[in-house]
C-alpha cells in the first residue's frame, strides 16, 4: 500500500498528455489515432520506473515505515517537479487543455461519457486479467511469500528486494495506465488533479473494498462513486430550500468519505471483498450450509 | 426463528432505503421540470483565492436575487446553482459536467486556471462562460468565443497601471531623466492568474523604456516574503508589480515596509481591495492598483441596489467588511443578465443566442457600478480599454489616473494586443 499513488497517476497522465500535445508525431500516426495508445504504453513504462525509484527504500525499511516513505513520491513528483517545472512547459504555469477530439484511439474519438466508460471497461478488464495471471505465476507466488514472511522468503532463495521493486514497478505501471486513461475524461490537466488527498482516497477505496484483493479494489471504487453520486443526487432537490448545501457540497463529500472509512473499519474491517466471499460461499453451499 | 426476524429486519431496511432513493429521485425530477433559466456558478470560498472569493460569491447570489426581483429573463426566473470548488481545477471540471447535465444555459466561473482549462470545452459546448478571471488570453473570439467578462482584462489593466505610474509618479522621482526606471514583478509563477499578464507587462515596460529586473516567486498562500523582498532589494526597483491576491500582496507590502524597500507598488485587480490597508497597515500607504469598478459603498449608479441587496440577503455580514468583490460579481451578473434578456427577446435563449444576440450586440453598454461601458464584437471580446488606476492614500482610495489604451496606442490596441 502506498500513500503517494497519486504521483504515479500524475506521471502517467502527464507523460501521455505531453506526448499527445508536444511530441512531433508523424502526420499519419495522428490521423490513424495511434498517438494516444502509444502514449498510454509510454506512460505505463515511465510511471513504472518512477515508482521503482520510490520503492528503493523498501530495501531498508518495511511495514508502516515503508508506507510513510511512499509519501515522498507525492511531494517530490507533484508538488515539486510537476508544479514547478513540467506544468511550466508552454510558458506560464497553465493547465494543459485537452480540447474535445484530442483523445483518439484508432478511429475511435473519445469525447463522450459513454466512450470514456467503454474505454475504462476495456482497460480495467485487460489490467485485471494481467494482474490475476501475474499472481498465479512464479512472480505472484514470490510476492505472496514475501507478504506472509519476508525472512522465510529470503531463506527460501527469493530475491526479496528484487521482487519488492518489481511489485513497485507493476503498481506504477497500473497507476500510469490509470493516469493516461484519466486524461480522456478531463478537459484539461493540472497539478491540482493529483493532490495528496487523492492518494488517501485511493487507500480509502482499498480499505472499503478489502485489502489484498483484486475484486475488492473494484468493489471499493464502485461503492465510493455510487455513494458520492447518490449524495449529489439527493443534494440537488434539497438545495432549493437550503442553497448553502451546494456551497458546502465539496466538504460534505469529503466528510462522507471519512465517515465511510470509519464505518467500514469498525463494522467490516475486511471490506466488501469479504462480504463477496461470504456470499459466494453461501451460494456454493446452498441449500446445505453444514 | 431468529434467522427469520433478521431477514425481516434487513428486508424492512432495504425497503426504507429504496423508498428514500425513490423520494430523492422523484424530488430531483420534479425540480427539473419547472420553467426557469438555469445558471451555474463556481466560487472559491475555501481555497487559495478565498480571501477575495467569499465576497464575490455573496455578491453573485445577491445580484441574481436582484435580477429575479426585476423580472428575471423576460419573466423567467433565474435558477442559480452555486458551488464552492475550493480553487481546484478538477472540481471545476466535475461541476461543469454537472451544470451540463442540469441544463444550465451559462456558467459564472471563477479562476483563471479552470476558466482557461475549460475554454476549449465550453467553446465546443457553446456554453457562455462569464468568469471572474479577466485573463487577456480569454479575449480573442477566434480562440475563446464563449469566454466573457465585464471588466478590463488583466493585461490591459497592467499596461494601464504601468503607464499611470510612468506618467504620474516617475516624473516626481529625483532620478527622472537621468536613468531608466527600474521595475520588477512579484507573483506566484505557478499560478495561471498571476502569470496571465506577465508577457504584456514586460512588453509595456519595454515600450516605456523600463529596466526590468528578475521576477520574484511569491506564493498565493505566502505570509512571510522576506527572502523575496531581500531579492528585490538587490535590484533597487523604483516600482514593483504585485500579481497575487490581497492576502499575499499585503504580506509582501508589510515585509517591503519593514525591510526598508523604497519602491512604489502597483497591484493587480484581485490584490487591491478594502482589505489591503486592513492587512498591510501603514505599508499600504501609497499603493496603487487596478480597480475595474467602484469600491463598495462609493457614490455611483446602482450602488444603492448593491448595498440594499447585501443588507437584505446577507445581514449577518457587516457592511464595513463588504468589498469591491461584491461589485465585481454584480458586474458579471449584470452583463450576463442583459445578454440573456436580449437572446430571449430574439427567441434564441441558448449558448449561441446568448453570445451572438446577447453579448455581441452590446455596444457601450452601461452597467453602472463605476465601471466603464462594455462593448463586445464578433472580432474582439475585450470589454473595454479604459483602465482606472486608484491610489490608497490617507485612509481612502482615490482615482489616480484613467488610462485610455485604445486612444493612446490605437494601432497596437487594434492589431497587436488582442488575446494575450
Amino acid at each position: 500500500m502506498t500513500l503517494g499513488h497519486a504521483a504515479f497517476l500524475a506521471v502517467g497522465a502527464y507523460t501521455s498528455t505531453l506526448l499527445i500535445l508536444e511530441f512531433p508525431w508523424p502526420g499519419f500516426m495522428m490521423d490513424w489515432g495511434l498517438a494516444y495508445p502509444l502514449s498510454i504504453l509510454a506512460a505505463a513504462v515511465v510511471a513504472g520506473f518512477w515508482s521503482v525509484l520510490f520503492g528503493l527504500p523498501s530495501a531498508r525499511v518495511k511495514g508502516f515505515y515503508l508506507i510513510l516513505t511512499t509519501m515522498a513520491a507525492q511531494f517530490i513528483t507533484v508538488d515539486f517537479i510537476i508544479t514547478q517545472y513540467i506544468s511550466q512547459i508552454g510558458g506560464r504555469g497553465q493547465a494543459f487543455s485537452l480540447p474535445p477530439g484530442t483523445i483518439k484511439l484508432g478511429p475511435w474519438v473519445i469525447d463522450s461519457d459513454l466512450d470514456v466508460y467503454y474505454m475504462m471497461l476495456v482497460l480495467t478488464i485487460l489490467c485485471v486479467v494481467a494482474v490475476v495471471n501475474l499472481l498465479r505465476s512464479r512472480v505472484g507466488r514470490a510476492w505472496v511469500a514475501i507478504r506472509d514472511n519476508d525472512i522465510s522468503a529470503d531463506v527460501m532463495g527469493i530475491n526479496v528486494v528484487g521482487y519488492k521493486l518489481l511489485a513497485f514497478f507493476v503498481a506504477g505501471v497500473i497507476g500510469g495506465i490509470a493516469g493516461a486513461f484519466w486524461i480522456s475524461n478531463l478537459a484539461a490537466i493540472s497539478p491540482e488533479h493529483f493532490p495528496w488527498f487523492w492518494s488517501l482516497w485511493l487507500v480509502g477505496v482499498i480499505l472499503i473494498g478489502g485489502v489484498g484483493s483484486i475484486h475488492g479494489a473494484i468493489f471499493g471504487s464502485v461503492f465510493m462513486v455510487v455513494v458520492m453520486e447518490l449524495l449529489q443526487l439527493g443534494m440537488m432537490p434539497l438545495a432549493a430550500t437550503y442553497p448553502k448545501l451546494l456551497m458546502d457540497f465539496l466538504f460534505i463529500k469529503e466528510a462522507a468519505f471519512g465517515l465511510a472509512i470509519c464505518l467500514f473499519l469498525i463494522f467490516e474491517p475486511n471490506g466488501l471483498a469479504y462480504r463477496w466471499w461470504q456470499m459466494k460461499n453461501y451460494f456454493n453451499l446452498w441449500p446445505f450450509s453444514y | 426463528m431468529k434467522k427469520q426476524s433478521t431477514c425481516r429486519r434487513y428486508g424492512f431496511g432495504a425497503v426504507m432505503l429504496l423508498a428514500t432513493i425513490g423520494l430523492i429521485l422523484g424530488l430531483s425530477f420534479s425540480a427539473f421540470g419547472a420553467e426557469e433559466v438555469k445558471v451555474g456558478a463556481l466560487n472559491d470560498m475555501t481555497g487559495a483565492t478565498s480571501d477575495v472569493g467569499k465576497d464575490y460569491a455573496l455578491g453573485l447570489a445577491e445580484a441574481i436575487h436582484y435580477a429575479n426581483a426585476n423580472g428575471g429573463v423576460n419573466g423567467k426566473p433565474i435558477k442559480l446553482y452555486q458551488f464552492d470548488y475550493g480553487y481546484r481545477v478538477p472540481e471545476a471540471l466535475t461541476k461543469y459536467k454537472l451544470f451540463k447535465r442540469l441544463g444550465t444555459v451559462a456558467v459564472l466561473g471563477w479562476g483563471t486556471g479552470d476558466t482557461e482549462a475549460l475554454s476549449p470545452t465550453v467553446t465546443k459546448d457553446r456554453m457562455p462562460y462569464v468568469s471572474a478571471s479577466y485573463s487577456g488570453h480569454l479575449t480573442d473570439p477566434e480562440k475563446t468565443p464563449y469566454n466573457l467578462f465585464f471588466a478590463v482584462d488583466y493585461s490591459s489593466g497592467a499596461r494601464g497601471a504601468i503607464t499611470a505610474w510612468f506618467d504620474e509618479k516617475w516624473p516626481e522621482h529625483p532620478d527622472y531623466g537621468k536613468r531608466k526606471p527600474r521595475f520588477l514583478c512579484s507573483y506566484m509563477f505557478a499560478s495561471p492568474y498571476c502569470s496571465a499578464p506577465i508577457k504584456a507587462i514586460k512588453d509595456q515596460a519595454e515600450l516605456l523604456g523600463f529596466d526590468v529586473g528578475p521576477d520574484q516567486d511569491v506564493s498565493l498562500f505566502a505570509i512571510d516574503t522576506k527572502s523575496q523582498v531581500l531579492g528585490m532589494k538587490d535590484f533597487e526597483p523604483d516600482v514593483i508589480w504585485h500579481g497575487n491576491t490581497t492576502m499575499s500582496v499585503a504580506a509582501t507590502l508589510r515585509d517591503a515596509y519593514s525591510l526598508g524597500l523604497k519602491a512604489d507598488h502597483l497591484i493587480n485587480v484581485w490584490g487591491f481591495d478594502e482589505n489591503l490597508p486592513r492587512l498591510a497597515g501603514k505599508a499600504a500607504e501609497g499603493a496603487m492598483g487596478v480597480a475595474v469598478c467602484a469600491f463598495y459603498g462609493e457614490d455611483v449608479p446602482m450602488m444603492d441596489k448593491v448595498v440594499e441587496y447585501a443588507k437584505k440577503f446577507n445581514p449577518g455580514v457587516a457592511q464595513e467588511k463588504r468589498l469591491i468583490r461584491t461589485i465585481q460579481a454584480w458586474g458579471d451578473v449584470l452583463i450576463l443578465w442583459e445578454a440573456m434578456k436580449r437572446a430571449d427577446k430574439a427567441g434564441k435563449l441558448d449558448g449561441e443566442g446568448i453570445l451572438k444576440q446577447g453579448f455581441e450586440t452590446m455596444e457601450n453598454f452601461e452597467i453602472g457600478l463605476g465601471a466603464p461601458p462594455v462593448t463586445f464584437t464578433s472580432a474582439d471580446h475585450r470589454p473595454t480599454g479604459e483602465v482606472n488606476i486608484y491610489e490608497y492614500r490617507g485612509g481612502a482610495f482615490a482615482l489616480l489616473k484613467r488610462v485610455d489604451l485604445p486612444a493612446r496606442w490605437p494601432e497596437k490596441w487594434e492589431k497587436e494586443w488582442l488575446g494575450w
